[in-house]
């Protein structure tokens, strides 16, 4: 009974989740897109789209500290995605399976995720103390 | 009259190695990344390499390029040091050699300068 609760928790988690990135994908006007990351903690899962098949994770398999905020949308800009289609065309050359191919995207996306959130961070233009002036 | 100290530019060790690997040519990313890891006591990851980069180009010291990627669909940016890099990245390298050489000769160099 409890595994048939957990079961219908997660098609119904599922269906509210394709129907945001649906919602997403026509703000962001990706469809014309054949190949995107989205990468949200409102709905707890990290989603990469390849053309257009959608390949959904759960984020805490991902992410193992709490989010940094709510309800926090990224792209994965261009480059990032095109480095990770460097890396899983090497990995397919190199004949890994499947199975090991999607743990090392996982990897790769969370360490993009991270560098991401890096790079905004440190772009973030902090106001001095007690002046208001913004440091450089 | 004062005189008036030359502004070190600051740079960390890993914006240091990017900036040799990339001088006098094109690097994409992984491509980067593998160069930076061969030998290296601790593997280097994406998270780190990104930041760096993008601080790197945020100081102009290298600029980037679109590439032509035909099969996969999403582009990489090709990454190299530009002029003010380039030369950021040899007065470092001047400022360690001249450090090495002071460190060679041990403490007999510093009698008479004031500390």
């Amino acid at each position: 009974m409890n595994r048939l609760i957990k079961i219908l928790w997660t098609l119904e988690l599922l269906g509210k989740l394709l129907v945001t990135v649906n919602r997403l994908m026509e703000k962001l006007e990706l469809e014309r897109q054949k190949r995107f990351i989205l990468i949200t903690t409102e709905t707890e899962y990290v989603i990469y789209c390849e053309n257009h098949r959608m390949i959904v994770f759960r984020k805490r398999v991902l992410f193992k500290k709490e989010p940094i905020a709510d309800k926090l949308i990224f792209l994965l800009p261009e480059d990032y995605q095109g480095e990770l289609q460097a890396l899983r065309e090497r990995w397919m050359k190199r004949n890994y399976p499947p199975r090991e191919i999607r743990r090392l995207t996982y990897k790769h996306l969370f360490h993009s995720y991270w560098g991401l959130i890096q790079s905004k961070f440190e772009n973030l233009r902090l106001p001095k103390h007690n002046t208001g002036k913004e440091i450089e | 009259m004062a005189e008036t100290k030359k502004k070190q530019p600051k740079l960390s060790a890993l914006d240091e190695d990017i900036l040799t690997l990339l001088l006098g040519r094109e690097l994409y990313g992984l491509e980067i990344l593998d160069q930076l890891n061969l030998g290296r006591p601790d593997e280097l990851m994406f998270s780190s390499l990104y930041p760096a980069l993008n601080r790197l180009e945020k100081k102009g010291y290298v600029s980037w390029r679109w590439g032509d990627e035909q099969s996969g669909g999403a582009r990489r940016k090709y990454y190299k040091v530009n002029g003010s890099g380039a030369s950021v990245l040899r007065e470092i390298q001047q400022y360690r050699a001249a450090l090495a050489e002071r460190a060679a000769q041990g403490y007999s160099s510093l009698e008479g300068v004031e500390i």
